[in-house]
């Protein structure tokens, strides 16, 4: 087990330095006098001045990259160019409404997939298996900006039952902001229910043919005491797998479905970030992203782990 | 022999209507991007300033846009733009991944390492940002978008090949070549790639779709093909505007969107289900 720990955790710093080796070598691309760059086209010379000697850049390229690093490590990230303000406590400042539109698609995303995917399974190829294995790939295929222009369309301009796009804080107002949260929400869940529900019924038809399924249907437990009881707890496992790695998706997805919504996470803050050519901002925003996808899956997998000791036991002998 | 196996291969391609539909939707789209310029009734840039936001009309099925041009000749354009951005990205994807790949499946040790740990941190960055932050340092073009998904894309392509070729390595017919005394580079290109082809072009299948709708996204907040050429992400973007006025402006681009990318998936499945090595 420790020793299963301590390789997943080794692996995840290797993949963070390289992560960061990246972000670092990608601001380094954009052309012009990095300064510059970092500082933004207002700033005067002694601004560039003072930039120039914290990052070191008239230093060797490694050293450069070595000072950066021990900034960021203490959470130092720089500063907007447009607003000035420290680039950490931007981000950090739109964590309660990034944490809303990732909690509120999974929500309804397990609350449709669990479902529907062990119904699936457990009638399968019927009538049912078919239209659920239909709508999770029509939830697959239909891009989620068009999905939210079609919501807008018919819940807001035509049925006028919802908002159309603004935010509202929970602490303000819950039945506001869940009234202006529910189609982004919605649009977010959307895809991530349509995968999790075609893992959900792969993974349960799998089970429901093992050894032991077999044994507890000839002992004569009922069907439901066998689904659950049995299949349940283990199908679910490959299912946490895919919910750690769709949250790179559900990231992405929030900035395309906050620019339609309206909605001023940080997926509004990137895009705005892109625009103003704000690079200190858009490379903070990347690199805690890519930070947050490894440990998120880093927990994910341990979590399992914990749960399954196969998984362990093969963990430390398989390869990377 | 092969007559029997072409009759198979019918056969079951007749068993799943759904997979041959798909195909044929995706071959309409096909002809759609290469027919363009024959195909649309009108100049996709052409303004038309007394036929501004009109709805549907037989002159103009599709309805007409905010600067009065024809929104069917702007949809078939625009299959011209998802297409070459969705084709040619996942080419540069296979180009660099799949030889990548090769390299690390086959080597292992330090090289091996070093392409896979790459591969880890690269793929750590979710597919869209790290778009977004290539097209922020390459700027904000058809290109520079298609070049940025490719990028994105590559890693799914360097694992799937380094897996498919530790297992095909392992095969009999691969040790028999080694043991005839074929060399490294010949057992890769004669013996493992031909036999992994299939499932690159299944992952393909998966990708192309995928890599279509992360163009139609960033040229929808602007960073991809650039006003006035026609494509369905800025369509998009312009339409949302007139949701009220003009609500046809969102239907089309939208619906091309999602039935060319149903269509790959449901063609893809069939595919996966046509080349499973299990079913030989």
């Amino acid at each position: 087990m420790a020793e299963f720990l301590v390789r997943r955790v080794a692996i995840s710093i290797v993949t963070l330095f390289v992560i960061s080796l990246i972000v670092f070598t990608g601001v380094r691309m954009i052309p012009g006098d990095p300064a510059r760059v970092m500082g933004g086209t207002d700033a005067d010379a002694a601004g560039l001045a003072e930039i120039r000697q914290k990052y070191g850049l008239d230093d060797p390229i490694p050293l450069q990259y070595l000072r950066w690093i021990g900034l960021a490590l203490r959470g130092d990230l720089g500063e907007s160019i447009r607003t000035r303000e420290s680039v950490v406590w931007t981000v950090a400042r739109k964590l309660p409404i990034t944490i809303e539109l990732a909690g509120l698609p999974l929500l309804i995303a397990l609350a449709i997939a669990i479902p529907a995917g062990v119904f699936s399974a457990a009638r399968r190829n019927t009538v049912w298996d078919l239209l659920a294995n239909a709508v999770s790939l029509c939830g697959l295929s239909v891009p989620s900006f068009w999905l939210g222009i079609m919501l807008i369309l018919f819940l807001s301009v035509r049925l006028h039952w919802l908002p159309a796009s603004g935010f509202v804080p929970l602490w303000e107002s819950p039945v506001g902001n869940l009234q202006r949260m529910i189609m982004p929400a919605f649009v977010l869940g959307a895809g991530l229910a349509a995968v999790l529900m075609r893992q959900t019924r792969n993974s349960m038809i799998e089970i429901l043919s093992a050894d032991y399924i077999r044994t507890a249907w000839s002992k004569g437990l009922a069907g439901r005491a066998v689904i659950f009881r049995h299949a349940f707890r283990n199908g679910l496992i490959p299912v946490v797998t895919i919910l750690g790695l769709q949250t790179g998706a559900l990231m992405g997805g929030a900035v395309v479905t906050e620019q339609i919504f309206v909605v001023p996470g940080f997926g509004r803050l990137i895009v705005e970030a892109v625009f103003t050519r704000d690079y200190p901002l858009v490379q903070g925003v990347v690199l805690i992203t890519a930070s947050a996808y490894v440990f998120i899956n880093l927990l994910v997998d341990v979590s399992y782990s914990l749960l399954n000791p196969r998984i362990r036991i093969g963990g430390a002998a398989g390869g990377g | 022999m092969a007559a029997s196996a072409r009759g198979r291969l019918w056969r079951r391609l007749w068993r799943r209507p759904p997979a041959v539909v798909g195909a044929l939707v995706v071959l309409f789209f096909v002809v759609l991007a290469v027919g363009a310029p024959w195909i649309a009734t009108f100049d996709p840039q052409r303004s038309d300033y007394g036929k501004i936001r009109k709805a549907p009309t037989a002159a103009n099925p599709f309805g007409t846009d905010d600067l009065g041009r024809d929104t069917f000749s702007r949809v078939v354009w625009g299959t011209r733009v998802s297409m070459q951005a969705g084709v040619f990205s996942i080419l540069l994807a296979i180009a660099i991944g799949v030889p990548a790949g090769l390299m690390a499946g086959s080597q292992r040790g330090a090289i091996d390492q070093l392409i896979m740990r790459l591969t880890d941190a690269w793929l750590a960055f979710p597919f869209l940002i790290l778009a977004i932050g290539l097209v922020t340092i390459m700027g904000a073009s058809l290109t520079n978008a298609t070049v940025a998904i490719g990028l994105a894309a590559t890693p799914t392509y360097i694992r799937l090949t380094r897996g498919l070729v530790l297992s095909t390595q392992e095969e009999d017919y691969v040790q028999a070549a080694r043991a005839l005394g074929a060399g490294g580079l010949r057992t890769i290109l004669r013996h493992i790639l031909p036999n992994i082809a299939s499932a690159l072009l299944v992952q393909a299948t998966v990708s192309i779709p995928a890599a279509i709708i992360a163009e139609a996204i960033l040229s929808f907040l602007g960073l991809g093909v650039q006003p006035p050429t026609p494509s369905w992400g800025t369509m998009l973007a312009t339409a949302q505007q007139y949701l009220e006025t003009a609500p046809w402006m969102s239907w089309w681009p939208g619906l091309a969107i999602f039935s060319l990318t149903l269509s790959f998936n449901l063609a893809g499945d069939g595919l996966r289900d046509l080349l499973d090595p299990k079913d030989y």
